[in-house]
């Protein structure tokens, strides 16, 4: 299990760092929205933002509550993680834990993905698809997402399976 | 669920005490009580086995399908 304390120490610095980020976001979001940022590029999430106009301005609050949702994830891996290390492995906290992180990993990835692509086709007349390899891609992110809440339906299987075991004498 | 272990009715008959029985069949108080509650999901040819070895009847005496 030295694994397990590997990947637990990798999703602490993860998340601690996150939330030195949603910080940031919390104190940069009124200068944006105030217009003291205008017309510079932001990049967040993997996605370059220049906001200008009342609309990046949307798109950039979608991008917070996006990162919202995906710290709220990886806080809750961290929580199952601790379930993990105490060997409570077929808990139903467990399996609700791991459908939640699954939601909040496909709505974070949309709420970050679908405005932008909207606001650069609408008002940067920029259209196209870019093709990425790796965790910048929208699609493996949201794919992911649907992974983790195919193992919570895995899991409750697991945990029926288990307490069929337990019960057999 | 519509099957009835009847260990406790075998038991009287033997005039038995649980704990003896358990320890004969070398399972905890715990798990038996579990059996003759009714809330196991299975029971182990080996486990019923043990159990009509030591109460001298066969596995019909225990377990009653009773239709819900």
């Amino acid at each position: 299990m030295r694994k397990l304390n590997v990947l637990k120490a990798c999703i602490d610095l993860a998340f601690y760092l996150s939330c030195l980020t949603v910080l940031a976001f919390v104190l940069f979001i009124p200068f944006a929205i105030l217009g003291q940022m205008d017309g510079i590029p932001i990049k967040m999430q993997g996605r370059e933002l220049i906001i200008d106009n009342w609309q990046g301005k949307v798109v950039l609050v979608f991008a917070a509550v996006s990162a919202l949702f995906f710290v709220y994830g990886i806080y809750l891996l961290r929580k199952t993680i601790g379930f993990f290390i105490k060997k409570d492995l077929f808990s139903a906290e467990v399996i609700r834990n791991f459908n939640v992180i699954g939601i909040c990993v496909v709505t974070s990835t949309l709420l970050m993905v679908i405005p932008t692509f909207l606001y650069n086709a609408f008002y940067r007349t920029k259209m196209g698809f870019k093709l990425e390899v790796g965790f910048d891609s929208p699609l493996l992110v949201i794919s992911l997402g649907l992974f983790f809440m195919v193992l919570s339906e895995v899991f409750k299987i697991a945990k029926n399976l288990k307490e069929e075991n337990d019960l057999t004498l | 669920m519509p099957i009835i272990v009847n260990v406790d009715v075998m038991l009287a008959t033997r005039k038995m005490r649980s704990n003896e029985l358990a320890e004969r069949i070398g399972m905890t108080t715990a798990n038996l009580s579990i059996l003759k509650t009714g809330k196991a999901k299975a029971i182990r040819f080996s486990t019923l086995e043990a159990i009509c070895e030591v109460l001298e009847c066969q596995p019909a005496d225990i377990l009653e399908y009773v239709k819900e």
